[in-house]
């Protein structure tokens, strides 16, 4: 058995991605409202002003019976002019007791707060270092001008501790920090749903997030973003600051703040604005605790590249066979997965990044004998090294786009900010953004990355930049032909077949000129409601003919350009590391490719079941796979 | 003393024992040898009625032995006759110096003294039924008769079969034995010729092969055959050539196609494969085939391929 052994690093094909580096990312400061005796912590914004926590006196009629175990309460302060506070004072005497109070967080409206207390207020006189009296979740709401309605938290327990909730800016899930049973160790951090408006059972976030020391003080903000704190994760000292975010369900691997922010003192309680740019948090750096604001300085990209395509469709062949006549052998290509195609030169796509073996036999089709046997290939796929912007190309004015910066990859760069331009200069925002274009035009999306610090102090940054058409209006074809050759099978039973349906849609948008329209509707005018069919060896000769009309219609017509769009029911192949629409996609574009295209005149892209364009796809196993947009524009 | 053959020959030459010293040998698939008489007519497959073959006898074959002829007499069911038999065939057997290493014994024409050597022993058949699918052997050779070539690593004798007399064909074949009645394999030896006279099969489903030795010199080579007669295919396979068509003879001509030689098939055999014609039967098919490099230099024919058969080795390239 010969053995081949073949590295196909499709990074190197391209120029690495440019790092640049950004030399300070956040500016802190004390506020003015904290002072060096009391604690001050876990700030929250609240009509324009901050609501923490402080054992500050409070002035009230309540006492402390122990001075070095001062209890906290919920203080507020306003903002007085532009950079000024305002004195603190108690946020509300209703819900004020004579234990410790906080912290909080409040809904969007700001109507409904939750907030930690201790859970017994009975008896004001009792030792405020009693650990029995645990801490719990309450809520109350903002009632002619009070707040009222005081309820305990459903999964609060006499006996552990529920505390520093924070609920998400829809108001649907409120995340808090508990020793309840079966967690981590320690705190861990837990979430509840909401759920016919009542909360569903505690979440523990799960061993990406907890460790077995503490993470608490979580804070939810706009764009799935969660902050916390924690003395588990590897950070500065003592407790540090981090943030992670939720992709299908899974925790990403939380990531420290900038060393601005995080110290070898504890830091902890943050807020800040959705961009992540303006902000509080809480640290002990002072001895004592106290709340400090934060800034973002100013972040450039320059030179952001165009994203460039990964590719796993290949023509495979035999060097040494092309350079001689054409003989009468039989080459057979074995892929796995009962893949096998013959020819001495084929096409094959793999299904994304990974380590693949192709074994080749050579048979002598005059004699039947085999020339060589099992010829080993190894075939090792990588993505190309760069951020990404996963999103359509294509827009309609005022309609909601989505752009996914998690498709990014960076070997090496731990990314810590997605920094967002949508024409507006870069703005910080999540792995994934929505946003809507309110004019036609072409847009210029920028992705801008930032990297954890390294040990010479700089900020490692990166960009890219992806070119969006936004549109006013569209239009669908209605294939109206005689041919049903592509034409859907109603599959009575869907496990009886491997083979899999995309429905076809055909839509024109609103550069396209009549002529333009007319010439593609002529040279489809034979099919009607047409489909393309694949199988595990990819696409079905019977769709070869309808495909060939749309590469006429690219070769003839090189001022029309094709984005064409799956959308898969199957998310993920099971074995696979790409999702089956990504693999359609490709299929097709390589299709397309081979039958001589300018590929600068088609681009096709697979979205799962996530980025509906036109219509939602609705999986409906009894007939159609998948969903096929044909968009035509003008090139 | 050529400047080209047998380079590099010893290296190859010491790898495992081979025992096949048949010529043509069993994974040849070639029936016999064939030498036609000298009166003959050339289109009966014999450009010149001669048949050349050196044996290679290794220094640990220390004991006599037998170069031993199947049915050498012309005459029988196996013989191809022309009328009545009226052949003679005359077997010589040379050694001592020159007799392959005189440049002109490894030439593929016969007009010069390609008898080169000493005769060592001789012996002409005309229609025998003696020797009739019977094997006759000359000898006992002492093997350090022959003219040691270091390079081939062994002592070499000539076997020359010449068609004295007579227009039928004389089908044969050769056996190196340590026997003089049975054949008993010699460790180690081997045949080659510079020119290859044979027989064909009769079966449509046969597929036959010849060994070239492709030295380091070689850049190309020119595969030459003589009266193919629409046959089949004839095929070209090595490490990097799976098949190439070669162009085949018709009729009583030579036709000669010229071939690259990669890297990777310096130094190493080729296989040139005859594949019959599965819509006619062609009977009693006699060819001759030579192959030359790119000086004209004739490549021997190893009825053991050096360094064994050779497997074609793809290049997988991906765009």
């Amino acid at each position: 058995m010969i053995k081949y052994s073949y590295l196909i690093l499709l990074a190197i094909l391209f120029s690495k991605t440019e790092l640049n580096a950004q030399s300070q990312r956040y500016i802190v400061q004390p506020t003015a409202f904290s002072s060096r005796i009391n604690d001050e912590f876990s700030p929250v914004f609240y009509k324009g002003g901050i609501v923490f926590c402080s054992n500050q006196s409070n002035k009230s009629l309540i006492s402390y019976k122990d001075e070095k175990n001062r209890l906290f309460k919920i203080f507020y302060v306003a903002k007085k002019g532009t950079n000024g506070w305002a004195y603190p004072k108690i946020f509300s005497e209703e819900i004020t007791t004579g234990f410790n109070d906080g912290p909080v967080t409040f809904d969007e409206n700001e109507k409904i707060m939750y907030y930690s207390r201790n859970n017994s207020t009975r008896n004001i006189l009792g030792n405020i270092s009693d650990t029995t009296n645990k801490l719990g979740l309450y809520s109350a709401e903002f009632t002619d001008g009070i707040w009222t309605n005081i309820k305990p938290f459903t999964y609060n327990n006499p006996l552990y501790t529920l505390c520093t909730p924070s609920v998400t800016p829809d108001g649907e899930r409120i995340y808090f920090s508990s020793d309840m049973p079966g967690g981590s160790g320690g705190m861990d951090l837990y979430y509840c749903e909401r759920q016919n408006n009542e909360w569903g059972p505690p979440v523990n976030l799960g061993p990406v997030i907890n460790t077995s020391k503490n993470e608490s003080f979580p804070f939810a903000c706009r764009y799935g973003k969660l902050f916390f704190a924690s003395d588990g994760h590897e950070g500065f000292g003592g407790k540090d600051l981090f943030y992670s975010w939720e992709i299908n369900g899974e925790w990403m691997v939380p990531v420290a703040l900038d060393s601005a922010i995080n110290s070898t003192a504890d830091d902890f309680g943050i807020v800040t604005d959705s961009t992540f740019e303006n902000g509080y948090f809480s640290t002990n750096r002072r001895k004592t605790d106290d709340i400090y604001s934060f800034s973002s300085a100013p972040v450039e990209f320059v030179n952001c590249d165009t994203i460039k395509e990964n590719n796993y469709c290949f023509t495979l062949y035999d060097e040494q066979h092309r350079l001689i006549d054409t003989v009468p052998v039989i080459y057979k290509w074995d892929f796995g997965n009962g893949v096998i195609r013959t020819g001495t030169e084929v096409r094959h796509c793999f299904p994304g990044p990974g380590d693949y073996l192709v074994k080749l036999n050579i048979v002598d089709e005059l004699t039947g004998k085999t020339i060589t046997e099992q010829v080993e290939y190894n075939v090792k796929l990588e993505n190309i090294e760069q951020p990404d912007i996963y999103s359509s190309n294509i827009g309609i004015v005022d309609k909601s786009i989505r752009f996914d910066g998690i498709t990014s990859n960076l070997n090496g760069f731990r990314i810590k900010d997605y920094l967002w331009n949508f024409g507006e200069g870069f703005k910080p925002g999540g792995p994934s953004m929505n946003t809507t274009f309110k004019k036609k035009g072409e847009y210029m999306v920028q992705l801008g990355l930032l990297a954890e610090e390294d040990s010479l102090g700089t900020i490692p940054k990166t960009c890219v930049m992806k070119k969006i058409r936004v549109y006013n209006s569209y239009q669908e074809l209605a294939l109206k032909g005689e041919t049903g050759k592509d034409e859907l099978n109603v599959k009575t039973d869907a496990l009886a077949s491997q083979d899999k349906t995309i429905q076809i849609r055909i839509y024109f948008m609103d550069d396209l000129s009549e002529k333009q329209k007319a010439k593609i509707e002529e040279t489809l005018k034979e099919f009607k409601k047409a489909a393309v069919k694949f199988d595990k060896n990819g696409i079905k000769p019977a769709s070869y003919p309808f495909l060939n009309k749309i590469a006429t219609i690219l070769k003839e017509n090189p001022d029309i350009r094709l984005e064409l769009a799956v959308i898969g029911s199957e998310d993920v192949l099971s074995e696979g590391p790409m999702a089956i629409s990504a693999i359609w996609a490709q299929e097709l574009g390589f299709y397309l490719k081979n039958k001589e295209i300018d590929t600068d005149s088609f681009h096709c892209k697979g979205f799962g079941l996530s980025y509906p364009f036109f219509k939602p796809f609705v999986p409906d196993n009894a007939t159609i796979d998948g969903e096929m947009e044909l968009i035509f524009i003008k090139n | 003393m050529t400047k080209y053959a047998c380079i590099i020959l010893c290296l190859l030459i010491t790898g495992s024992p081979v025992f096949s010293q048949a010529a043509p040998a069993v994974d040849e698939n070639i029936p016999y040898l064939m030498t036609f008489g000298g009166n003959s007519n050339t289109s009966w497959g014999d450009d010149d009625f001669f048949q050349v073959f050196f044996c290679v006898i290794p220094p640990s074959q220390t004991d006599p032995f037998y170069i031993r002829i199947y049915d050498p007499d012309t005459g029988g069911d196996l013989d191809e006759v022309k009328g009545e038999f009226n052949t003679v065939t005359n077997f010589l057997i040379y050694a001592g110096k020159g007799c392959w290493s005189d440049t002109i014994a490894q030439v593929i024409s016969r007009t010069g003294n390609f008898k080169s050597g000493y005769l060592l022993s001789s012996k002409s058949f005309a229609a025998d039924p003696k020797y009739d699918k019977k094997w006759y052997s000359f000898g006992p050779f002492n093997p350090l008769e022959g003219e040691y070539i270091e390079r081939l690593r062994g002592n070499v004798f000539k076997v020359i079969a010449q068609g004295i007399s007579g227009d039928d064909g004389n089908i044969y074949r050769y056996f190196l034995s340590t026997s003089p009645v049975e054949n008993k394999p010699i460790e180690g030896g081997n045949f080659f010729t510079y020119k290859y006279h044979f027989r064909l099969s009769d079966d449509q489903k046969h597929v036959s092969q010849i060994y070239p030795f492709v030295d380091d010199r070689t850049i190309s080579i020119q595969v030459s055959n003589f009266d193919w007669d629409n046959d089949g295919t004839i095929r070209i396979f090595s490490v990097a050539k799976n098949g190439i068509l070669c162009d085949v003879s018709g009729e009583n001509n030579w036709v000669v196609r010229e071939f690259p030689i990669v890297a990777e098939e310096k130094n190493s055999t080729i296989e040139i494969q005859f594949t019959k014609n599965k819509s006619v039967q062609i009977r009693n098919n006699n060819v001759v085939l030579t192959v030359r490099n790119q000086y004209g230099v004739a490549l021997p024919f190893y009825v053991v391929p050096i360094g064994g058969v050779p497997v074609y080795s793809p290049k997988i390239r991906m765009k």
